[in-house]
């Protein structure tokens, strides 16, 4: 790949990762279910960053029906640590192309794989928390758009007590 | 100091009445500093299950009561509860949640001690003299530990009930979660999820056998779909039962939808431990607007997986600082402390179902067991013989 096509991969790449953060900032949940392939998992672990989702506790282990289920009750308004909405803000940097070949590929399925880092500013009534981590994104190219395929975030503080966590990382 | 804290025992008997409670009893920092003395760095309380150890030298670090602690497995595979606290200058020994190893050393002096609790090593030790005796700074164990079916309980008390005396009718729920397993054993090696929440750790006692609020404040969790129409009603037959020693549980065994909702029994044991079917939930106590709420599924020795696996992806989704369940309790205990702060009303009120606490079981709805819980509360704080 030449030098001009690394650049534009990159700038493609991270346009995928900032629209995301706006997405979940806006709450324009159904478009950011359409950014995901129909079989996608979105995993937060705990107690550290590899473990066995299957063996070990996670914060966040959903595949698409769930992640379905969690913005739809994000969304519908009867939930009660959802009024009001926690108000978010993603900052998303470091974002850095990894060749497929060279680490935690979980499916066959994988166009490319991006490592990143993400802060997020929560605040609700009484309580301002900053989360902060650093993510995996597995992407896919599908028709000519990137669509995620796997998306793991490793919060810095995973191992600790932590207060509750009603929105989108 | 506040005026609950500081006079007589009696001011107890009046802000625990039979069918309301004083909303002091959740805000007042002197109140809460009396249950540590009184109910938490006194009686028996779960610290963890032995499965957490299953190999020697493996710990876990909680907390009993406020108190920093060290459960571990020595070599030769016997279980210990300690303070996590150097004998020497107080640091704590062990800095990580859990672990394997066959000695602990103090970051401090080196101090150094086997997973049995014996000092075996500090630099210099000849400085110390000929009279230093190493036996005499082992680590502090924890005054009572004591295990019922792997549950492993702590106290900090020298003297007072037994654990068997403690748990009384409430064993039959540890029986019954382990019972689950056709070699009656459950293993808790999933780890724990953490939850801090801003609240007095009493509303997530009281909410474990209130099944007045499920319909209401997990009405988005989209779990509602999985338990029968009408469940939480006092029609459909489930019971709740105060067991006792502040202890309780709902009992859905005897209706139709009996076993749809888990595995386990779904019941409180003072104070700080909740078997919710499939799950074990910790009460910790932080301060008096404060506590954190630990959470692991259970695993049942011996199960078919394809019996546990609905039983963890239950889990999954409702549970710790991100599930569909948690935070919407978490909101509504939150929303407790702040609206407690309002002085007037005085009273919380727990009367529903009061006219069958003669018998001690109520219908599914009732807040029955809440009051068995003041009624053993009261008896601890205002225990004459508790004063020293």
């Amino acid at each position: 790949m030449s030098g001009i096509e690394e650049l534009l991969e990159q700038q493609r790449v991270e346009q995928l990762l900032f629209l995301e953060a706006q997405l979940i900032d806006g709450r324009r949940f159904a478009e950011w279910e359409a950014l995901w392939v129909a079989d996608g998992i979105y995993w937060v672990p705990a107690n550290g960053d590899d473990t066995d989702p299957r063996r070990q506790v996670s914060l966040i282990y959903d595949n698409r029906s769930r992640m379905h289920n969690r913005v739809e009750r994000y969304a519908g308004g009867k939930a009660i640590s959802q009024q009001p909405p926690p108000r978010t803000a993603h900052l998303v940097s470091n974002v850095t192309i990894k060749p497929t070949e060279s680490d935690e590929v979980v499916g066959g399925d994988v166009s490319l794989i991006v490592h990143s880092a993400v802060h997020v500013a929560e605040s609700r009534p009484g309580v301002r928390v900053d989360w902060a981590g650093r993510v995996i994104h597995h992407l896919v190219e599908r028709q000519g758009a990137l669509q995620i395929v796997f998306k793991k975030v490793m919060l810095v503080d995973n191992d600790q007590e932590l207060t509750t966590i009603d929105f989108l990382l | 100091v506040s005026e609950v804290g500081d006079s007589g025992l009696s001011v107890y008997e009046r802000l625990i009445g039979e069918d309301r409670v004083s909303g002091r009893l959740y805000t007042d920092p002197a109140v809460f500093e009396r249950e540590m003395e009184r109910i938490h760095h006194r009686g028996w309380m779960f610290v963890g299950h032995e499965s957490e150890l299953a190999e020697p030298g493996e710990f876990v670090t909680r907390r009993l009561g406020r108190q920093p602690v060290l459960l571990t497995r020595d070599d030769t595979g016997v279980v210990r509860l300690w303070s996590n606290r150097c004998p020497h200058r107080g640091a704590t020994v062990c800095a990580l949640d859990q672990g394997q190893t066959r000695f602990f050393r103090c970051p401090y002096h080196a101090w150094t001690f086997d997973n049995a609790g014996a000092l075996v090593a500090l630099p210099g030790e000849e400085g110390f003299g000929p009279t230093f005796d190493r036996d005499m700074h082992g680590l502090a164990p924890v005054p009572r530990m004591d295990t019922y079916r792997g549950f492993v309980f702590g106290s900090w008390s020298h003297e007072g009930q037994t654990l068997l005396e403690h748990l009384g009718d409430a064993r039959n729920l540890i029986d019954r979660a382990c019972d689950v397993s056709p070699v009656g054993e459950i293993s808790l090696r999933a780890g724990w999820l953490r939850h801090r929440i801003g609240a007095n750790w009493k509303m997530a006692a009281e909410n474990v056998c209130d099944f007045y609020h499920p319909p209401i404040t997990h009405g988005s969790s989209g779990l509602m779909g999985g338990v029968p129409p009408g469940y939480f009603s006092d029609a459909y037959g489930g019971l709740t039962r105060d067991l006792g020693g502040g202890h309780g549980e709902v009992d859905y065994r005897h209706t139709e939808g009996g076993s749809q909702t888990g595995l386990g029994p779904h019941g409180f044991i003072f104070p700080n431990l909740f078997i919710e079917a499939s799950s074990i939930f910790v009460i910790q106590p932080v301060s008096v607007g404060e506590m954190t709420h630990l959470q692991t599924p259970i695993t049942w020795v011996g199960l078919p997986e394809e019996m546990q696996r609905p039983q963890s992806r239950r889990f999954a989704m409702a549970f710790g600082a991100a599930g569909v369940i948690e935070p919407d309790d978490a909101a509504t205990w939150e929303r407790m402390q702040l609206g407690l702060q309002a002085g007037e009303p005085e009273w919380v009120m727990l009367e529903r179902g009061v006219q069958f606490d003669d018998t001690r079981e109520g219908r599914a709805l009732d807040e029955i067991v809440m009051r068995g819980f003041w009624r053993h509360y009261r008896s601890l704080m205002t225990d004459k013989a508790a004063v020293r």
